[in-house]
């Protein structure tokens, strides 16, 4: 590898990248279409065992985007520091959130 | 280039940060669309029946499989990165065209549910559209504008993959240098989380 093609390692990062097999990918993918499957028939066929709410849906679309950032994103696997940025922005976001809503629930 | 490098760093590039400043990018976009999704949740709170009426017009068998299609983009576009780092280069373009693919299904089917409702009169300004009740407007004023936002991701992501694509070919992204690739892969997978949010809130809360 010539000297420019290499990357730069910062102290505590791996060396190499972390290589995600095929099979692990296929996995992951099946787990989220059975869970968009799971809300499609929730939703569908009225089962009432749970109230199909704004809440409801957005703990498992949360769920599904949080598989999605972990494995497909890697962001178990890379470098913390994205991790704590995330942790960060999602704090920021929920911060927007009450703050909007004790807005509208105080009027 | 060769004078614009630190004396004492040795090397040229900086995956770490290149991918961080495609993170950065994604929070930007994260906040966008947060700030759209306040919007709705807001309004579904103060005209819970409107809502709820306007929703049962939307085609939940469309929305399904959009969100199959575009779970399976996501599948495509983060094996494709696998088979970079494997140096299978012609598994890595061949699944890369599997996600252009699907981002053009995506946008036809896109485009058939739209026209479906245009066609009933259902869009802002429109004859059938003036008479629904204020909470009715609201629901297919933000169907359409968010719907319509998320879609102009699709087709942007997709040509940058495309692009991505042509640095392949012409031997820029190799698998010692992948960096390209993954950042376009980090823009598809927000994508994907974009809509994993919208189809249940448009088309399943009954």
């Amino acid at each position: 590898m010539a000297e420019k093609d290499k990357p730069r390692i910062l102290p505590g990062d791996k060396t190499g990248p972390h290589i995600v097999s095929y099979r692990f990918h296929f996995g992951i993918w099946l787990g989220l279409i059975i869970l968009t499957a799971m809300t499609v028939l929730v939703s569908v066929m009225g089962i009432s065992l749970i109230a199909f709410s704004v809440i409801t849906a957005l703990f498992i679309a949360s769920a599904k985007a949080w598989v999605v950032a972990s494995y497909f994103m890697h962001l178990k696997w890379d470098h913390i520091t994205y991790r704590i940025m995330g942790g960060i922005v999602m704090l920021l976001f929920l911060v927007f959130i009450i703050l909007t809503g004790i807005d509208y629930l105080t009027r | 280039m060769q004078n614009m490098v630190l004396s004492n760093s040795g090397h040229l590039r900086d995956d770490v940060a290149a991918k961080m400043g495609m993170w950065l990018f994604l929070f930007t976009e994260l906040l966008l669309f947060g700030g759209l999704f306040l919007v709705y949740t807001i309004y579904r709170i103060l005209n819970p029946e409107a809502f709820l009426l306007a929703s049962l017009e939307l085609n939940v068998i469309m929305g399904t499989v959009n969100t199959i299609v575009l779970l399976t983009s996501s599948l495509t576009v983060a094996m494709s990165i696998t088979a970079m780092q494997k140096g299978n280069i012609r598994l890595s373009l061949i699944l890369l065209y599997l996600t252009i693919l699907a981002a053009v299904i995506f946008l036809v089917n896109k485009y058939f549910e739209w026209n479906a409702k245009i066609d009933h009169g259902v869009f802002p300004g429109m004859d059938h559209y003036n008479t629904l009740e204020p909470g009715e407007k609201l629901f297919f004023f933000l169907y359409y504008f968010m719907t319509g936002l998320h879609a102009l991701h699709v087709i942007i992501g997709a040509v940058f993959i495309g692009f991505v694509v042509a640095f392949i070919r012409k031997q820029k992204i190799t698998p010692g240098r992948y960096m390209l690739l993954e950042n376009s892969g980090l823009y598809w997978h927000l994508v994907d989380i974009i809509w994993i949010f919208l189809f249940p809130l448009f088309y399943l809360i009954h």
